[in-house]
């Protein structure tokens, strides 16, 4: 039995012992799924580089058939691999090292067990199921669309009820049977990264689903401009309570014990959470600078952007300025080294971030490759390291082999670690402003000095690099599951249950802090000495034995915050000015559509052009807010891996589309884009179709019944369409299909019904309604939605 | 309260009035002041945060991508196609420009950003036709290839760019396109027939 230390208050004695076998667990799944999501984001990597490569081993050679093969492999397209990277890197990786540090820490900072080893498993065992069915669906394209929040709606509700009522009621009556007085700050960042994930997931994933024999589908209750802004409050704000507050909940617990040193500001803690909880929520429409989101809710992105850089820095100052008196250490003891090079990546990415809001920055690093830069500087330097730093620390106290397998081998994947960050950011911030600056170069004639397929060429040695450098991380990362393994060998037989004692907390309690003395000289100086003791934040004291009261106050501030923007943003209809000729999707298109949404088409083309010079020569006339009110979900993009699609349609003829997805490199020397042949081959879901119209039609799309009924022969009618104007243009020839070598021609695609035409009748219609002029007043809009425009392409 | 030994002695936070004596699993908390760069920088962004708010929100959309669009494409416009008098899409004007190079590389450049996707990065042509033959398919004379850059042909085969280009830029894509012909550069075999009308290298033989 090991007593500890007595409180003010007097109640009985109880005993207890802490739940340490949930938190080996956690560290486990955290190490195997961070190998999985880095491996992912390696292959991902890999992709980019392939085309070119097999291009130069040339036609008919055995590497191009090898890549070939490999690169025409739908499950495992960069457009549906992307989505499972950041997924697992996010959700796996991060969300068990947070879970672990959660569980380890919690119960320590209330002398108390989890509230039930019951919900604990539950928690653990769902989260995993979570991610394996992410695993599964997002190679297989089942997909809502939307960055970090792609899983489909049943997986959703798993995760609403896993996070929520496993975790969160856990947690929370963890908290309500604690033994500890007052709440430390690792705590408050637990509760606001409880409180406001379930607020984003929720509203973020509205949606209505689309029910059909064998189809997960469903569409978000928002379109276009209203959805973008719901996705980037939701993908803003995820950064901020999944990847940040619990982090920072995390260093608070880890750091000082690592370091054996008293946090450097009581009262600096106090101001940044609490400006990082109201601040945060603010900043989401950053994400859409330029974009057709209205000008004021630019503004606001950007000002709350820029104003929360200090908040954030508190975290980083409180974290660096705790070692003061410890630096000595750093250099022997490797989970401090973690910690460090942590915690300077936080404070790089949170003066970063800002910077990028500011819209000038962000007209030239917006879309490129420098937000990629940016985000793993967050995710491999601030939440790997952390997690890692924590790892090390935990692993001789859960395995109680009272000393780590090997120092020197941690210290070793500390500096692959960073080597390997360094190597992956450097060339791809590099690539971020090449392209920045190349896409918006004009010359002296007015026209584009790069078309975009050059500037992808200059970016292929950065590429490399960047794969180089994610190699050596995930050495470093092997390493460190080597020392992990080896630790755990090193077990006891049986682990020990220490068991503690502490008295319960009374509801009675005359021990709150007094305010501090101060002696009153004149009635200005009272004023001055007044806001000299509040901000000494004596009276916080108190607030921190009420757990209820933060989890209110944490609500009360995202809610506000959001209800100042999305109020306006669904009330207010001049953000939206309607465009007349915008009409809904035939159902061919609407069929496409969704098609462009399961290969992840987003996650390499925007569908936004910025009112810019430059990108309007590029692409077309800027984007309006009103041609995307039946965008359910938007497709506006936040990366242009490939050209942007905004005013894709009538560009190109149907056959070029058709033969560019056979092999894009054939029309587009130097593109990085995988072939899509299984489109040619795969047929259309006819079936499917009307149930998708009534779904939108639900949503408020103007479909008529008339639309709903003859929605089936409509798409038929228009795939027959496409079809003959491909053969039309083909000399009524089929398309040949190619040897995975390329060299010879082994047959022709029988290109009926099949999804490819669907896609392309999508393509073809993309920001074409804009320059149509709008029907007469007569005409019912959704009359002419159901009718296959008379051509084969606008 | 007490002072841990292992602090070196000079470390201002070793202060022990700054110690607040809380203690949770053994962390312990100092209560340092904030560091005064950091309040200032805090209250400096706050304030300004404000102020750009309260532009922003004013009438002028004066951080507008928009406004700003508009004078710039109005510039441009004036500085490159300026001095040049209102041009018709017709033979006389299109060989004429087809005839000055400061003029087809705007063309060119056109060319490059737009067409080459499908006639090549020189016009010899992949999906589309060869422009450097001698020969066309919806072409008789030089305006016409301004009205298939314009309209496009065969049910979108040859995409209408007429959106896409001011009047002029469409002159000079149509006149560098016209000083193609006869180039003669390896690609597609010619396909359509031979237009009576000579102009680019046919017309110098």
């Amino acid at each position: 039995m090991i007593p500890i230390q007595p409180q003010l208050s007097s109640g009985r004695l109880e005993r207890f012992s802490y739940d340490d076998a949930i938190v080996r667990k956690f560290t486990l799944a955290m190490g195997i799924w961070g190998l999985v999501a880095f491996a992912v984001g390696l292959l991902a990597a890999v992709e980019l580089l392939l085309p070119p490569l097999r291009d130069r081993m040339g036609e008919g050679t055995v590497g191009y058939g090898v890549v070939d093969t490999l690169l025409s492999i739908p499950y495992l397209q960069f457009g549906r691999l992307r989505p499972l990277h950041t997924n697992a890197a996010i959700f796996a990786f991060a969300g068990n090292a947070v879970f672990a540090a959660v569980y380890y820490s919690t119960q320590r900072l209330c002398k108390a067990r989890m509230w039930s080893d019951k919900l604990s498993a539950l928690h653990f065992w769902g989260w995993q199921l979570i991610i394996v069915l992410a695993a599964l669906t997002l190679p297989l394209g089942i997909t809502q669309g939307k960055e970090y929040a792609e899983l489909e709606w049943p997986i959703d509700l798993l995760i609403a009820v896993v996070w929520l009522f496993f975790f969160g009621t856990n947690f929370f009556m963890t908290l309500a049977k604690r033994r500890e007085r007052h709440m430390y700050v690792a705590l408050w960042f637990y509760i606001a990264t409880i409180v406001a994930v379930t607020v984003l997931h929720v509203f973020n994933n509205l949606v209505v689903p689309v029910f059909g024999a064998t189809l997960v589908k469903s569409y978000p209750i928002y379109a276009g401009v209203q959805d973008a802004f719901m996705q980037w409050w939701y993908g803003h704000n995820a950064v901020a309570f999944f990847l940040t507050t619990p982090f920072l909940g995390l260093m608070y617990y880890f750091l000082p014990k690592a370091a054996e040193r008293p946090v450097f500001s009581y009262r600096l803690s106090i101001i940044h959470f609490w400006s990082i909880v109201f601040i945060y929520i603010w900043a989401g429409p950053h994400h859409l600078h330029y974009t057709a989101i209205p000008e004021w809710c630019q503004a606001l992105g950007m000002a709350f952007s820029v104003m929360l850089w200090m908040p954030s820095w508190g975290g980083m100052l409180n974290g660096l300025l705790t070692l003061r008196g410890a630096w000595h250490k750093v250099a022997s003891e490797p989970v401090l080294k973690f910690f460090v090079v942590g915690i300077t990546f936080y404070g790089m990415a949170t003066f970063e971030g800002p910077m990028m809001s500011i819209k000038s920055v962000n007209a030239m690093t917006h879309y490129t490759d420098y937000t990629i830069a940016h985000v793993h500087g967050g995710a491999l330097g601030w939440n790997g390291m952390m997690a890692f730093g924590m790892m090390y620390w935990l692993l001789p106290r859960l395995f109680q082999t009272g000393r780590l397998y090997s120092k020197k081998l941690a210290a070793t994947h500390f500096w692959l670690a960073t080597a390997g960050i360094l190597l992956y950011i450097l060339p791809i911030y590099v690539a971020g402003l090449m392209q920045g600056s190349m896409w918006r170069q004009l010359d002296a004639g007015g026209q584009i000095v790069h078309p975009f397929m050059k500037v992808m060429t200059a970016m292929q040695p950065m590429y490399a690099l960047r794969a180089v450098g994610g190699t050596v991380f995930i050495l470093g990362a092997l390493v460190g599951a080597w020392n992990f393994f080896k630790t755990w060998q090193m077990r006891p037989a049986a682990y020990e249950v220490p068991v503690y004692e502490a008295p319960a907390l009374t509801k009675e309690y005359d021990g709150d802090d007094a305010a501090p003395e101060a002696n009153h000289l004149g009635p200005v100086i009272d004023a001055a000495k007044d806001i000299s003791i509040f901000s000494t934040m004596w009276w916080h004291r108190r607030w921190e034995r009420f757990p209820v009261m933060f989890t209110w106050l944490v609500l009360a501030g995202v809610l506000i915050a959001t209800a100042f923007e999305l109020v306006p943003m669904f009330l207010i209809r001049s953000n939206v000015p309607t465009i007349a000729s915008v009409k809904p999707y035939t159902p061919l298109e609407l069929y496409g559509r969704d098609l462009y949404i399961s290969e992840g088409c987003y996650n390499c083309h925007s569908q936004m052009i910025r009112p810019m010079l430059a990108e309007v020569k590029r692409y077309g006339e800027y984007s309006k807010p009103g041609e995307f009110v039946y965008d359910h979900p938007f497709q506006w993009g936040s990366r242009r891996i490939g050209p942007d699609l905004a005013r894709e349609g009538g560009r190109q003829s149907n056959a070029w589309h058709l033969i560019h997805l056979r092999n894009p490199t054939q029309l587009s020397t130097g593109s990085i884009m995988p072939p899509y042949r299984h489109l040619l081959e795969g047929k259309i879901d006819y079936d499917s179709i009307p149930l998708r119209v009534k779904a939108m039609q639900h949503l408020g799309v103007p479909y008529t019944d008339a639309d709903y009924a003859k929605a089936k022969e409509s798409a038929k009618a228009q795939a027959a369409q496409m079809l003959k104007n491909f053969m039309d243009s083909n000399g009524n020839k089929p398309l040949d299909m190619l040897s995975h070598d390329g060299a010879s021609v082994i047959g022709t695609y029988d290109l009926t019904d099949t999804q490819s035409l669907a896609l392309v009748a999508y393509l073809q219609r993309m920001g074409t309604d804009l320059s149509k002029t709008a029907p007469a007043a007569s005409a019912t809009p959704a009359a002419s939605a159901a009718t296959p425009p008379a051509q084969g392409s606008h | 309260m007490s002072r841990d030994p292992r602090t070196p002695k000079t470390d201002p936070a070793s202060d022990a009035t700054r110690d607040t004596g809380h203690n949770y699993d053994g962390i312990r908390e100092y209560d340092n002041p904030l560091p005064g760069w950091w309040v200032w920088s805090f209250w400096i962004t706050i304030i300004w945060g404000f102020i750009y708010i309260f532009f922003a929100f004013l009438p002028p959309k004066m951080f507008s991508g928009e406004t700003s669009l508009e004078t710039e494409k109005a510039e441009m416009t004036a500085r490159v196609f300026g001095a040049l008098p209102d041009l018709q899409l017709d033979d006389a004007t299109i060989l004429q420009y087809s005839q000055k190079p400061e003029w087809t590389a705007i063309g060119r450049s056109m060319f490059q950003a737009n067409c080459v996707s499908c006639h090549a990065s020189d016009g010899q042509g992949s999906v589309g036709p060869n422009l450097t033959d001698n020969a066309y398919i919806n072409v008789k004379t030089p305006a016409d290839i301004a009205d298939v850059i314009a309209n496009g042909r065969k049910n979108g085969a040859m995409p209408a760019w007429g959106k896409f280009f001011e009047k002029k830029e469409q002159v000079m894509l149509a006149a560098y396109v016209a000083s193609l012909r006869g180039e003669s550069r390896p690609g597609k075999a010619a396909e359509g027939e031979v237009p009576a009308m000579p102009w680019g290298k046919a017309a110098e033989k």
